[in-house]
């Protein structure tokens, strides 16, 4: 059978009238097909290059009798301006080609025979790399492929219908709509129907030459309903009119949602199923009527209805159309495909939409998921992450803000905020929030953003602002219901807040966990509490202080601090400030920096939350440092909880010992029984706290002397290690006391031990530390505290 | 999944034929691969031994291997180059240099014993290799050594269990007449072998020579909702006599065909037992067979181009006969295609409405990394 091509007529070009890219194609294909006859056509200023392509068919012909031939005519589509940038394009040049059978083919203008979709992802990129002639073998792959019914290979699943030159997007839930047809049909037989919907539409009235137009699906709207709700719709859009003049009129369409408008749901009879692809989609109101009579919907009547019912608050209105396919989609878990169209009707009154069927124009919407918690978790694959419970965020600066929105967009939006500060303008540069929030509280404005996030999700986002002190809070406030939370995340800063968070009540149930940055942003810092608050976030602190030992960066960083100390006070703190308040503008600090290490606090504490059960506390150490050749690293410590002695001379003081000092003393105490040993303990004494931390067990001297009942703890060696420590930690641990055990099991000291202790008394008074006595015995650890 | 599909390889007049099914199983009907064999004198026009490690699965050690391996019959040009390109022995004991080799683990065998004359002298040295590797296996069947279940040690015999040499071997034995879908210990829904020969009195009988005994079988494909969408005809060396009988012993569907690989590579013996010369009258049963083939059917004659007044096999006088049947466009010959300067497998897969011939680049793809391959595998010498 002969058949009409589409390039039959067009207007052939002379080769040297052709760009010089094109005219090298035309060179290859020579080359490549030599048998072939190859020209270049005009149409609409892109080259056609038809060329025929052998097919190899089934056996027995082609799969479900599609009508593929063994020579197949197509042709090649060059973009004259943008080749070889942009791939030709690969049309049949049969205008009988059976479009609406196969799927896989492009959308393309109606007049045109199929594009064959030739590359799942993009063919541009995909013919950097290739030849013409692959291209062209490609070509004749699809076309084997189709012939073979091999196009779909997952062949359980129906394609759905490809959406190139979309004008927008309608939001609405998928299996909402779906909802509403079954239904339908479940109360109603089986029968066709419609549905009327409310939209919020920030442009009611879209300009058609611009995209991107968006709606949201509000509800639908019952018969009986119909009056009392466009009568309250029609009040709000005069609001937002009148408003608009006063205000900035997008804040004031996002605020509320947008105009509202209505539109329609159309479904066929549930035993109408059609497994036909559409070529083409339609353009105008004749073609989309015709269209929907193929798949057996009426549009006419519910378009109609609604005019009829003075719904069209705007000239264009939103219909979506269900078909029902013989297989589930691709991407859908059903089989009722949805397709959204926007009509733009002309001005003016309309009786009868067959009136306008011509002057109606009609614009393809895709269809966008609103974006729910559920989805955001599926979306960032934090479907397996650990149920946090609620989160009490302490402070939402920097770092905090940044957190907060980590959690928020991948679905975690069950926590409060606590932060009394306002936003300023210099905040911007490192705050997650952006310009609309200046002048509001961070915490207000930072959970109103979260809330917008999920506005088609409003019950899921459990997020609320406190408007309060975290100080007070964690101190006074009696009725704050910290039963309700699972975990504090303090990102403050703050060092009071900290001390607040170590001495606060909290419930057994309740974790804690602080982020902060260090040292002008090398260092950041995530300290999490064992349960029983064992380790503690000081026990951590003490812990961190120690890894100064072994680790560069944080040497540095303690001697920086040390030196800072020493240069501005003239004076020795006890304290080390760790954490940088960022909202203070004289902090040079880049935001990506900030954004660095809250990131990888974030990501940290996702996966610890997820695998721990928290018998040990935790501590992750970011260390960034632009000079070197792996800029940033992340690495994680799991302390053991500290064991808590109180001091046996009851001065109120106590002794911590942290990290695994407590097992280095039973080792040790183990393994010189029947003799006594001992040594120094370093560590830091507070006096503020009365509390003397151990971060380390210094062995015995080797020039010690032990028998059972006596232990002399030599020196060699000692002045050295101390000094060592003292230096390498920024004077922020040395000695803080001695060691020694009693094999028998005394707990209490010996008169010589006192007598020890009264001579070295008057020394460390001076150096400002108290006297501590550490007494191991078999059955315990025995502090005795000499202030 | 895969398609599945089936592959004959361009290996001069000797026969390659891969069958590849949707489950990722590879089954390769006899060998005739040139490059390294033992006393290979004739120059490889394709590198086949590259391809089969492209399209081979890896075993739980990250070795090739070949989940069947079919012998219709020991002669040369069907199991030429066996030893260098499987591996034989222990399956434990295959190493790093088997490895470097590129040599191939054959989890199942598949083989008829009674053709195999009873000295060795009779028979070449890839077919004695290959010989020793099957005894190795029959051994361990009849010892009743659990490894003799074991991938590598698998084997399947085509036999007839009143023969007393099957003693022990009756669990794998697979009697002519009766359909098989049992492949590397796993049972296939949608693929089976219709085993038509040998016959008993040919594998019993002294006389009988060895291409009269071929394993001749046809292979079925199913589909999804297409039961035999694809049939096709495997008959080795077997002559017009074996046919005769086939034919006149089997039902119409044991005998249809999408794809016919002309016995013994396109030579005369399948259309007569006298040569063209003395008779050039095809046997009408032969006909009769070729009458079975399906809509559309291809067949493909595994040997070098043929050439009217040529060498024989492939026979002139054959070609035509088979092009009568199936039309000019559907014979295919093996070193002929796509043309005889750059021969090419001929490559098929397997759809619902019969077998679809695909000559696209996927093939080319394999063919360029197989040669790339072939490049880095041998020592190259320079002056």
């Amino acid at each position: 059978m002969a058949d009409t091509l589409f390039t039959s007529g067009l207007k052939s070009l002379k080769d040297k009238n052709l760009p010089k890219d094109i005219r090298s194609a035309l060179k290859e294909l020579r080359q490549g097909f030599p048998s072939l006859r190859i020209e270049a056509y005009s149409w609409l200023g892109f080259v056609l290059v038809p060329l025929k392509v052998q097919v190899n068919l089934p056996t027995r012909g082609t799969a479900d009798n599609v009508d593929i031939r063994n020579t197949e005519p197509v042709f090649l589509l060059f973009d004259k301006e943008q080749y070889p940038l942009r791939a030709p394009l690969v049309f049949s040049n049969r205008l009988s080609f059976p479009k609406d059978r196969l799927p896989h083919l492009n959308p393309h203008p109606k007049d045109l025979p199929a594009n064959f979709c030739l590359y799942r992802g993009s063919l541009d990129a995909w013919f950097l790399e290739h030849s013409l002639i692959e291209l062209v073998d490609k070509a004749k792959s699809w076309l084997e492929d189709a012939a073979g019914g091999n196009l779909m290979r997952d062949s359980d699943r129906f394609e759905v219908t490809r959406i190139d030159d979309m004008y927008g997007f309608n939001t609405f839930e998928y299996s909402k709509f779906e909802s509403f047809v079954r239904e339908f049909w479940k109360n109603r037989g089986g029968c066709g129907g419609f549905k009327f919907l409310r939209y919020q539409v920030p442009d009611l009235d879209p300009r058609l030459e611009e995209k991107g137009y968006t709606i949201n699906f509000e509800c639908q709207v019952s018969e009986e309903n119909i009056g009392a709700d466009t009568e309250s719709v029609r009040k709000l859009n005069l609001l937002i009119d009148e408003y608009s003049v006063t205000l900035p009129r997008a804040r004031l369409l996002s605020s509320s949602g947008g105009y509202r408008s209505y539109g329609l749901l159309i479904w066929p009879d549930s035993d109408n199923v059609s497994g036909r692809y559409m070529g083409t989609l339609p353009d105008t109101l004749d073609e989309f009527i015709r269209l929907a009579d193929y798949f057996g919907l009426n549009i006419t009547e519910p378009l109609n209805a609604l005019f009829s019912k003075e719904l069209n608050l705007s000239h264009s209105v939103p219909v979506t159309i269900a078909i029902q396919r013989p297989r589930k989609l691709m991407n859908h878990d059903s089989e009722i495909e949805l397709l959204s169209f926007l009509l733009k009707f002309p001005e003016g009154k309309i009786a009868d939409i067959n009136l306008v069927k011509k002057e109606t124009i009609v614009k393809v919407l895709g269809h966008v998921n609103p974006l729910t918690v559920h989805r955001a978790r599926e979306i960032s694959g934090s479907h397996g992450d650990a149920d946090y419970g609620r989160v009490l965020f302490l402070g939402c600066g920097a770092v905090g803000s940044k957190m907060i929105l980590h959690f928020a967009r991948s679905g975690h939006v069950n926590c409060s905020i606590v932060d009394t500060d306002v936003i300023s303008s210099h905040n911007l540069v490192r705050h997650g929030l952006l310009r609309d929030s200046v002048g509001r509280n961070k915490a207000v404005a930072m959970s109103e953003t979260i809330k917008e996030i999920f506005s088609a999700d409003s019950d899921s986002a459990h997020v609320e602002p406190i408007k309060k002190d975290a100080i007070d809070l964690l101190l006074n406030d009696k009725t704050f219901p910290f039963k309700k939370y699972q975990w504090i995340i303090d990102a403050s800063a703050s060092p009071v807040v900290q001390r607040a968070l170590t001495v606060a009540k909290l419930p057994e149930s309740l974790h804690c966990c602080r982020c902060e940055i260090a040292y002008s942003g090398k260092l950041g810092f995530m300290s999490i509490e064992g349960s029983g608050r064992r380790p503690r976030l000081d026990d951590i602190q003490a812990f961190v202080f120690d890894k100064a030992i072994e680790s560069e960066e944080i040497l540095k960083w303690l001697q920086a601090n040390r030196d800072e100390r020493e240069s501005e006070l003239g004076s020795r703190l006890q304290e080390v400030n760790i954490g940088l308040s960022c909202s203070s503008e004289t902090m040079k600090l880049s935001d990506a920096i900030v954004s660095l290490h809250s990131a990888a606090f974030t990501a940290g504490f996702k996966k610890i939350a997820k695998e721990d059960d928290f018998d040990e506390g935790y501590v992750q150490i970011n260390c960034y440092d632009e000079l070197k050749e792996s800029p940033f690293r992340s690495s994680r410590f799991r302390i053991p909880g500290a064991a808590v002695l109180g001091d046996r001379n009851k001065t109120g003081w106590e002794v911590r010992l942290i990290g695994d000092t407590e097992k280095t003393l039973r080792g040790l105490f183990s393994s010189a029984k029947p003799n006594e040993t001992g040594g120094i303990l370093i560590g830091f004494a507070n006096w503020n706290r009365r509390t003397v931390y151990v971060t380390r067990i210094l062995m015995p001297p080797p020039d010690s002397c032990s028998s059972p009942y006596a232990f002399v703890r030599g020196i060699s060696d000692v002045p050295d290690e101390v000094e060592h420590i003292h230096e390498r930690t920024g004077a922020m641990l040395g000695y803080v006391g001695e060691w020694h055990t009693h094999p028998g099991g005394e707990p209490q000291p010996s008169p010589q031990d006192l007598s020890t202790v009264e001579k070295i008394k008057p020394n460390l008074d001076k150096a400002r530390l108290p006297a501590l006595l550490l007494i191991v015995t078999e059955r315990g650890f025995y502090p005795y505290i000499f202030p | 999944l895969k398609d599945h599909s089936i592959t004959y390889f361009p290996v001069g007049n000797g026969d390659t034929t891969l069958i590849s099914l949707s489950d990722g199983t590879n089954i390769l009907i006899d060998c005739n691969i040139t490059r390294n064999s033992k006393n290979g004198n004739e120059k490889e026009s394709y590198s086949v031994h590259e391809h089969l490690l492209e399209e081979m699965g890896k075993d739980g050690s990250s070795n090739p291997h070949l989940d069947a391996f079919i012998l219709t019959h020991p002669d040369e040009d069907h199991c030429r180059g066996f030893s260098a390109t499987f591996y034989s022995g222990d399956p434990s004991g295959y190493g790093q240099s088997h490895r470097k080799d590129g040599l191939i683990i054959i989890d199942e065998l598949w083989f008829t014993p009674r053709i195999f004359p009873s000295n060795d002298d009779e028979l070449s040295e890839s077919a004695r290799d290959f010989r020793k590797e099957a005894e190795r296996r029959m051994k361990l069947y009849r010892a009743g050594d659990p490894k003799s279940k074991e991938p590598g040690n698998r084997l399947r015999i085509i036999g007839y269990s009143d023969n007393p040499e099957m003693k022990g071997l009756e669990s794998i034995l697979t009697v002519p007449g009766n359909a098989i879908n049992l492949i590397n210990g796993s049972l296939k829904s949608d693929f089976s072998l219709f085993i038509h020969a040998p016959f008993k009195k040919n594998t019993g009988s002294e006389e009988s020579e060895r291409n009269n005994t071929s394993v001749v079988f046809q292979a079925r494909f199913n589909m999804p909702g297409a039961e035999n969408a694809g049939l096709a005809f495997f008959g080795g060396d077997a002559d017009c006599g074996i046919f005769r009988k086939i034919v006149e012993k089997s039902k119409e569907e044991d005998l249809q065909w999408d794809l016919f690989l002309a016995p013994h590579h396109c030579s005369w013996t399948f259309f007569n037992e006298q040569s063209y010369e003395d008779d050039s009258m095809p046997d009408k049963t032969s006909v009769e067979l070729l009458k079975m083939h399906r809509e559309g059917a291809y067949v493909i004659a595994s040997c070098k181009p043929v050439v009217k007044g040529g060498e024989s096999p492939p026979s002139y006088q054959a070609a035509k006969e088979y092009k009568k049947q199936v039309g000019e466009e559907k014979f295919l010959v093996t070193m002929d295609h796509p043309n005889e300067k750059e021969p090419l497998p001929i490559h098929f897969i397997i759809t619902r409405m019969g077998p679809q011939k695909k000559d696209n680049s996927a093939t080319n793809a394999i063919r360029s990394s197989g040669a790339v391959g072939a490049v880095v595998r041998t020592p190259q010498t320079y002056g």
